[in-house]
């Protein structure tokens, strides 16, 4: 209870942390309620109205085939938001099992798991993405679990770095010497205090999973028309380009905004979870 | 005293401003240093002897500012205040007039520069010699601090010599531009015992030959015996006791002195345990009211928790101490 | 040293064979294929052509024997053919070579020359209305998509301004103009792209160099320098920078995969012909030999341009002895 007063004093006095957080909310308040504040139906053709400019009866204008780009950017950020948590889920999940079985079991299969690792690193990981869009199809279930199984190197390696540090700690010695079992010391014992790391990447990788997800949109290889994502009505911002800038300067900015914001808390969370970053006080 | 006085601090003021609190880590700091005299300034870690001796070449970094005070520092056969001159100015006091050495040899030479680069630069600088004129300078100076294969040490990387060369390399390079103070903090409390006084013993010689005036500081009464003739013993970020070498040893005023006195290990008395002063100190930013010292003083009376000491002059030494008022 | 370097290139070894088989099961295992592909554009092939497109391809035969017989042909540096158009995948990817080097080692070059000395410069001037700005800015330049600004230049600069084109690295006629006017033509198809690329990657080195000094700047050698008395400049820009900068060696060798095709995307928006868009390609058409060589090529680029970041530290960094 202390701990999270504490938390939160220091967040709300951390500029970014709190901006970033304000926004990140409003971001996730606006997926939500997409229904009551869109207008039209992001799928809902009109052929008559197809490629307006920005007007009070379109606020963002239309695209070619005369849908609504607001409703469509609205309903997008719960698809890209979606994308975005869920393939965070799963490379935090990988991330934080490598990291820890690797970390505290050390030897061949730390060996192993850090090798994979390196294996990893070296593959373009954005082409391997992409490759794997390719082969398995595109659709949105893919790209989730395409990118979880693509991003969890960096938090593998922090993790096992935090467990490295952690499982000679007397307390940690004191659980194995009463006979806990490795699951239990893993589980009970170590992960939560690695946890500060895993919270950063986590909302950084919020962050890097949209960004991934809109490229893949936008090249045509991501969410399948017709359904709405950022990326997606990018690509026809590309192929209007010439005559419908409204059609690639708003998803872009959704994109941006929705990057920023993540980014923003992420920094702010690395400054007040990271005691090496702030407070000089001590070093008086 | 004053007249004849080399350096002379006077109601020196160092705080240090992280956010929105103050620490008051040096409070109204005076002594003197005479032309070849030797001062110690001794006191437990936090009692701000280190920021006081950074404060004389203005090198307290942030958040830590000189707030008031008059450094006097004779340059040339006139006496200016170090706080008014201009930073180039200062760049030349720096090295040349007076030097620096640190107490962690192994993190105070650069690792990416040879030995002879670092130790030379300064006499570049300063002296504005180059090439073999300089090198011949650099190893005649590493060889005065006691190197032997000067040759080899100005050829090495700081990461290929020992912690107690590393030091001579230190000396060297304080040296080697010809200055009129020494500025040592702590240097040679990382090092092994029978290095350190190796050291002492070095900086004690260099002293005599070179006419050196020096401002040994420590937290080690030790290590001032060997080598100063006057000591100012600092607690809270203030001076409590000012006194010539022997009488310190011999009668200290300040029961703060007499603490640190009796925390010496001595060979000759076999004792069970070292009677450290109680307590810890003061936190800068938020000392207590009265004399700082009185929470751990045994003899602290009513007063001392009220108001603070001034100066008392006992037998020509200085003391704050209401024990003596 | 040498004897390092040895076991550098004997260790990259099991890196490459673990990327070639994990590539080469991704694009055997998964459903997609160049024969559905034929065979969904031209519905009227019979079960027997597709037979034989698959002998044709070498597809017939059992996943471990082709795997061997691929890196047989590896052993002797040899990719195979494209399914596309029967061209050796060697010939391919050098082909694309030059464009992909062109852009990355000027933009390198610009990264290195821009990201420094602002990196260092916000350092020095830490707390400063400069420094809130460059803070500002540079997390505005770190979270830009960079796809999206390629857009939103071609946008500016190519529809509206009409200054620059905005795609291709050259005009369709430009053999026909004078050699002044083609380098001209070539920078102005340069322009647009050299941005995109520069401008994300800045914000991230400029910041890791200024987190780097900052680092330094409190060391104790730093004050010795100063102790010294350097001018802050020299103790900036000598002693602190040679130290800060040794980190960017690194990074600059971790970001080499990224360069070589991570730059697919805004390579396929302004039609730039390097491997990033052959990677692109060939992944789109199934073109296992391509993909096959264009992930090998990029890993072992990726692996020797760690190994010479990793030399390149050890000299810089006196301490590090191989």
């Amino acid at each position: 209870m202390k701990e999270t007063l504490k938390f939160i004093k220091l967040f709300s006095a951390n500029k970014s942390a709190l901006i970033g957080g304000v926004l990140v909310i409003c971001l996730g308040v606006i997926a939500l309620a997409a229904p009551l504040l869109s207008g039209y139906a992001p799928d809902g053709q009109n052929m008559a109205e197809k490629l307006q400019p920005p007007s009070r009866l379109h606020l963002l204008g239309t695209d070619e085939l005369g849908r609504d780009v607001f409703s469509r950017m609205i309903f997008g950020s719960r698809i890209s938001l979606s994308v975005g948590f869920a393939a965070v889920f799963i490379s935090t999940l990988i991330g934080l099992l490598v990291g820890a079985v690797s970390g505290y079991f050390g030897g061949w299969i730390d060996q192993f798991f850090m090798r994979l690792v390196d294996i990893v690193l070296s593959v373009p990981a954005l082409f391997f993405i992409l490759m794997l869009v390719v082969f398995l199809g595109p659709s949105i279930f893919n790209v989730m679990v395409i990118i979880g199984l693509t991003t969890w190197t960096d938090l593998a390696r922090l993790v096992r770095a935090e467990v490295l540090s952690l499982k000679n700690r007397e307390y940690i010695l004191a659980a194995r010497a009463s006979g806990a079992s490795h699951a239990r010391i893993i589980i009970k014992h170590i992960l939560p205090n690695a946890m500060a790391p895993v919270f950063v990447s986590v909302t950084f990788g919020v962050a890097g999973a949209i960004l991934i997800e809109s490229g893949l949109s936008f090249l045509g290889l991501g969410v399948q028309p017709p359904d709405p994502s950022w990326g997606n009505i990018l690509t026809s911002g590309k192929d209007y380009i010439e005559t419908a800038w409204w059609l690639t300067a708003f998803p872009g900015m959704a994109i941006f905004a929705t990057i920023i914001s993540y980014n923003l808390l992420g920094e702010g969370l690395r400054n007040i979870l990271d005691p090496r970053l702030s407070g000089s006080k001590e070093r008086v | 005293m004053t007249e004849n006085a080399l350096l002379s601090i006077r109601g020196l003021h160092t705080y240090f401003f992280p956010g929105k609190a103050v620490g008051r880590a040096v409070e109204g700091v005076s002594f003197d240093v005479g032309s070849s005299e030797s001062i110690g300034l001794v006191g437990e870690s936090g009692c701000g002897k280190s920021v006081t001796a950074l404060s004389i070449l203005r090198l307290v970094s942030r958040p830590g500012k000189i707030v008031s005070g008059e450094i006097i520092f004779e340059r040339g056969g006139k006496k200016e205040d170090m706080l008014l001159l201009s930073e180039q100015e200062m760049t030349k006091v720096r090295g040349g007039e007076i030097s620096m050495i640190f107490q962690e040899p192994f993190t105070s030479l650069n690792p990416v520069f040879r030995v002879e680069y670092q130790v030379g630069e300064s006499a570049k600088l300063h002296l504005g010699i180059k090439g073999e004129a300089l090198r011949a300078l650099v190893m005649e100076t590493l060889s005065g601090a006691g190197i032997k294969d000067a040759e080899r040490v100005a050829d090495s990387y700081p990461h290929e010599l020992s912690g107690g060369l590393r030091q001579r390399v230190m000396i060297a390079m304080a040296l080697i531009s010809g200055p009129k103070l020494l500025i040592a903090d702590e240097p040679t409390t990382a090092l092994d015992v029978t290095v350190q006084a190796q050291i002492l013993d070095l900086l004690a010689d260099i002293r005599l030959k070179r006419k050196l005036s020096v401002i040994m500081v420590s937290h080690d009464l030790g290590i001032i015996n060997r080598i100063c003739d006057r000591v100012n013993i600092m607690y809270s970020g203030r001076i409590v006791e000012s006194s010539p070498k022997k009488e310190i040893f011999s009668n200290p005023l300040h029961p703060y002195t007499a603490g640190l006195l009796k925390s010496i290990p001595s060979l000759s008395k076999i004792e069970k345990r070292l009677p450290a002063i109680p307590g810890n100190v003061p936190d800068p930013f938020d000392p207590p009211a009265g004399c700082r010292f009185h929470p751990r003083c045994q003899k602290a009376m009513d007063i001392c928790k009220k108001t603070e000491p001034g100066e008392t002059v006992v037998d020509g030494r200085m003391v704050k101490c209401w024990l003596y008022k | 040293m040498a004897r390092y370097i040895l076991k550098r290139l004997l260790l990259s070894i099991p890196i490459l064979f673990g990327i070639s088989l994990i590539t080469f099961a991704v694009i055997h295992i998964t459903p997609g294929g160049p024969t559905v592909v034929q065979s969904q554009m031209n519905a009227k092939m019979s079960p027997d052509s597709i037979a034989k497109l698959k002998t044709l391809y070498g597809l017939d035969k059992p996943l471990h024997l082709q795997y061997l017989n691929w890196l047989s042909r590896l052993a002797r540096f040899d990719f195979g053919e494209s399914f596309n158009d029967n061209r050796p995948v060697t010939e391919k990817i050098l082909e694309r070579l030059p464009a992909t080097l062109q852009l990355n080692i000027l933009s390198l070059l610009l990264l290195f020359l821009i990201a420094v000395p602002l990196g260092v410069y916000s350092a020095a001037q830490e707390n400063s209305v400069f420094e809130r700005l460059f803070t500002s800015l540079s997390f505005v330049g770190y979270s830009i998509p960079a796809f999206w600004l390629a857009l939103l230049l071609m946008l500016f600069f190519g529809v509206w301004l009409q200054w620059l084109p905005i795609s291709g690295m050259a005009s369709v006629n430009a053999a026909n103009m004078p050699p002044v006017l083609q380098i001209y033509d070539s920078i102005q198809h340069l322009l647009l792209p050299l941005f995109v690329s520069v401008f994300g990657s800045i914000a991230g080195l400029s910041r890791y160099m200024r987190s780097g000094m900052l680092e330094v700047i409190r060391q104790d050698y730093i004050r010795t320098a100063r102790a010294k008395g350097l001018p802050e400049r020299d103790v900036l820009l000598k002693h602190a920078l040679r130290n800060a900068l040794l980190p960017v060696i690194t990074i600059i060798g971790l970001s080499i995969p990224g360069l070589i095709s991570g730059g697919f995307i805004f390579e396929t928006i302004f039609a730039w012909p390097g491997m990033g868009r052959l990677a692109y390609e060939s992944a789109m058409s199934f073109d296992y030999p391509v993909i096959m060589g264009v992930v090998t090529a990029g890993a072992l680029l990726t692996l020797l341009g760690n190994l010479f970041a990793d030399i390149a530290y050890a000299f810089a960094d006196p301490r590090i002895r191989y």
